[in-house]
């Protein structure tokens, strides 16, 4: 007992004698306090006073509050991302690696060999202008293992090889061939990368270079759109989104085509400088979104003038522009994907109703991840696949099934180009640059090979990628 | 009619009741012991200072064993002394021998098993056993029928009668139940085993139906049963068979028919038991199929701008073995040389250094670092603080 304590004793048995007095001085036990004439010591003995018996804190008073959900809580709570920053940080394309391992005997693909299939079954590194103009045009996805290596490269598989001839097959033709493909494959199988390949090699060969990186963002109503005067039935243009295509235009397509004058005089809202080039024509668009739409009307007239090189066209996540896009009419109803007019642009030069005419390639990649429903894009691939593999099995459609036939209408004589697993070779080939580049600590030998081709589902080059650069459970076990 | 069960109670009333294991007679019978006595325990008979006679052992055995004779050993007494007193000593002597010897044979005698063996063949051991085995009329267990009662309805009936007599002795219904099947089931065994054989005379010849004859008609028989469906009647026909059609008309037979249509068959199948007879369901059919050909035939609307619709079919998709799957003896050639191939070429490649090893790749790559020394640590020495 502490001796001030003794000392209150001592004060309370001299304020009281009726008490207890006899035992009062020996007991260590709390007392029944007896009555005196004070209140205070009870109060001070409590001072905090029993929960919900006390009187609620002041007015003004600061009481400590720590519950979850006030306001003021996550005040202090670090520096919120930037609008649009987190989307930055989910788009990123990183396109090297500084800890991997530099590939001796790696190869550039050069304009020479571009098309000419001696580089089949290689591994070619992507020259760094193709790497600026793929940038550009965004054909590099945030998904694919760029970044794991050194610098980027790509493997020419055997569907790369038969794009080369699809587009040599229009540099060499004398007249104008348009080549009109759809890039059907399973999940991870690297259809997006074979468009990537197709505008790589296009773009050393100095084609001109259009590309919509995710047919997505055309129909999802991100961007503003505004109905097209004049036109009937109502087509709506997108104005930002045109103009963004045609920065892009500028970026991804080469100095000679940009610097070239203009051999025809469009009627355009904005005055154009005098002798006015392509790039001043397209900058024009870039600078006045709201006359974007007519700027790349006049530049598309311009391209297609005789004497321009090859025009190469590409879209990736087809399905998404073979449905009703999300933007709305006036009347509150969805405006179908091909009434908008880029939409319906890219759709008449894949269904052939608009043939290129210096030539050129129509490119348009289905998604295996992201991709909605289409029925009609679904039957209609596979009629064009049955009337290249077994024209005598075309399947029928239902004719009790609604069916979009704007959709069936533009697919009607529209080619496929399906692309399978890598072989076992072409698998070893991109294992040992794996290995080469020190992402893959094993020896890459048949029966290693054999095993992660198996495990990739027959060579899918996604699965393959994955059970042998990103998954190292075993060979993080050994060290 | 007296039942099985109740005769097997009548015996058993009949036989001796035997005595249950608790009541029957023990052993030896325990001796009485005084409560408190330091003295030995002693009884009649068996004390050699005790001067009376045990009387029971007396009656029971007619010899006298108090005289410190050995028990159980016939001795001549003293009566025969009395009976004969005319004779010598040595001839009473000889007499008493005599007697004992006899006594002593016909003992061992009665315990011969044979002898109690031919007694018991002969009846003559007990002779309460004879009484179970004589011959019971047949009739004597029968109960009197009592006939023109109302039975279960005039019980507690005074005016009626006495009650009916119930022994408990009969069957369940379910247990009748169980025989009646049987029974059942035995008829319809004999008929298999000796009436169905004869059924085969009745066979004709399957001959195949002719173009004049495309309907397949179907009735179903329930043998004899009532059955809701006993009056159906279905009827089969390939929409190709019908005779003058041309393929349109056949394409509007077909669309006509709607669900009643097979496409991988191409077979139409109707069926009727609208009426309460079987002729008037066939005849309603028929009725039917004319009307139907007659629309067809009809070349008012085609129905050619109508698209066939075989929703209501879903075709059977039959998975068969993949033909270049099977391992012949060839493929298994060719797979054997495949792998001696990959194999050499694998050789060629480990031998001329073109395999491509990641882990020499990064050890190569990676910058001299000196292996740092191992340094004893006592064991269980970082886990002490």
């Amino acid at each position: 007992m502490s001796s001030s304590r003794c000392l209150r004793r001592i004060s309370q048995l001299s304020l009281d004698r009726a008490g207890p007095s006899s035992i009062a001085p020996r007991c260590l036990l709390t007392l029944p306090q007896s009555s005196t004439f004070s209140t205070s010591a009870a109060r001070n003995a409590n001072p905090q006073g029993k929960k919900g018996s006390a009187a609620p804190p002041k007015r003004g008073t600061r009481t400590l509050n720590v519950k979850k959900g006030r306001k003021d809580a996550g005040k202090d709570a670090g520096k919120k991302p930037g609008p649009g920053e987190r989307k930055a940080m989910r788009k990123r394309i990183v396109l090297s690696n500084n800890n991997a391992l530099e590939v001796s005997g790696l190869k550039d693909l050069e304009k020479e060999n571009a098309l000419d299939g001696s580089t089949e079954g290689q591994m070619v590194g992507i020259h760094e202008d193709a790497v600026d103009v793929l940038r550009a045009v965004e054909a590099f996805k945030p998904s694919q293992g760029w970044s794991l290596f050194r610098r980027p490269a790509t493997l020419m598989r055997k569907e790369t090889t038969q794009l080369a001839q699809l587009l040599k097959q229009v540099e060499e033709s004398e007249q104008s061939t348009t080549i009109r493909r759809v890039l059907v494959g399973e999940k991870l199988n690297g259809k997006s990368t074979l468009l990537l390949q197709g505008l790589m090699m296009a773009s050393l060969r100095e084609w001109t270079v259009i590309s919509f990186p995710e047919a997505q963002e055309l129909v999802n109503a991100h961007t503003e759109y505004a109905p097209l005067p004049g036109s009937n039935p109502t087509q709506y243009t997108q104005d930002a989104y045109t103009a963004n295509l045609l920065s892009q235009f500028i970026k991804a397509n080469n100095k000679l085509l940009l610097s070239s004058p203009l051999t025809t005089t469009p009627s355009l809202p904005h005055p154009l400088p005098p002798k006015p080039t392509v790039k001043q024509l397209a900058d024009l668009g870039v600078a006045n979104p709201e006359a974007s739409w007519p700027v790349f009307t006049a530049l598309w007239t311009e391209l297609t003038q005789p004497g321009r090189p090859p025009i190469l066209l590409a879209l990736d996540g087809l399905s998404h522009i073979m449905q009703n896009s999300a933007y709305m009419s006036a009347s509150t109803t969805p405006i179908h994907a091909h009434d908008l007019t880029l939409v319906r642009h890219f759709i008449d030069h894949l269904s052939g109703a608009k043939p290129l005419p210096n030539g050129g390639a129509v490119l348009a990649a289905t998604c295996g991840s992201n991709s909605p429903t289409c029925e009609a894009l679904d039957f209609s691939l596979q009629v064009a696949e049955a009337r290249q593999g077994t024209p005598d099995k075309v399947p029928l459609w239902n004719q009790y099934k609604d069916v979009d036939a704007r959709v069936m209408e533009c697919m009607k004589d529209v080619e496929i180009l399906r692309i399978r697993g890598l072989s076992k070779d072409e698998a070893r080939v991109v294992m040992e640059y794996y290995a080469a580049s020190g992402m893959l600590r094993a020896r890459v030998d048949d029966g290693f090979v054999g095993e992660k081709w198996t495990l990739a589902g027959m060579g899918n080059i996604g699965e393959l990628e994955k059970a042998s650069v990103r998954l190292r459970v075993g060979a993080m076990g050994y060290r | 009619m007296a039942s099985i069960s109740r005769r097997l109670i009548y015996y058993t009333g009949k036989c001796p009741p035997r005595p249950s294991p608790r009541y029957a007679a023990p052993r030896h019978t325990p001796q009485w012991h005084r409560p408190i006595s330091s003295t030995t325990a002693r009884c009649v008979g068996n004390d050699p200072t005790d001067a009376r006679v045990d009387e029971k052992a007396a009656t029971v055995q007619p010899v006298e064993n108090v005289s410190g004779a050995i028990p159980g050993e016939p001795k001549p007494s003293e009566v025969e002394k009395t009976k004969r007193p005319h004779l010598t000593r040595q001839e009473r002597r000889e007499f008493n021998m005599d007697q004992a010897l006899r006594k002593l044979s016909e003992d061992f005698n009665y315990l011969n098993p044979d002898t109690v063996r031919e007694a018991t063949r002969q009846g003559k051991l007990d002779p309460t056993v004879g009484d179970e085995f004589e011959f019971v009329p047949e009739n004597a267990f029968d109960i009197e029928q009592e006939t023109g009662k109302l039975g279960f309805w005039a019980e507690g009936e005074e005016e009626m009668g006495p009650d009916e007599d119930y022994y408990g002795d009969d069957l369940t219904s379910l247990g009748h139940g169980e025989l009646e099947q049987h029974r059942e089931l035995r008829e319809y065994a004999r008929l298999a085993a000796w009436e169905l054989p004869l059924l085969n005379q009745l066979a004709r010849p399957f001959q195949l139906p002719t173009a004049a004859t495309p309907f397949r008609f179907r009735y179903t028989s329930y043998m004899g049963e009532q059955h809701p469906a006993a009056n159906k009647v279905v009827v089969e026909f390939s929409a190709s068979d019908m005779a003058g059609l041309t393929a349109v008309q056949k394409n509007k037979l077909i669309k006509l028919s709607g669900p009643r249509y097979n496409p991988d068959t191409d077979i139409i199948k109707m069926s009727c038991e609208l009426y309460d007879t079987l002729p008037q369901n066939k005849r309603f059919l028929g009725d039917s199929i004319a009307a139907l050909l007659a629309e067809a035939k009809d070349g008012k609307d085609t129905f050619e701008d109508v698209p066939f619709d075989f929703r209501h079919h879903k075709p059977k998709v039959k998975h068969a073995f993949p033909e270049n799957w099977i391992l012949t003896e060839e493929r298994k050639k060719y797979l054997e040389a495949k792998r001696a191939e990959t194999l050499q070429l694998q050789d060629e490649r480990l031998h001329n250094d073109l395999l491509v090893d990641g882990e020499k790749i990064i050890a190569r790559s990676l910058p001299f670092v000196k292996e740092p020394e191992l340094v004893a640590v006592p064991v269980g020495g970082a886990r002490r603080r």
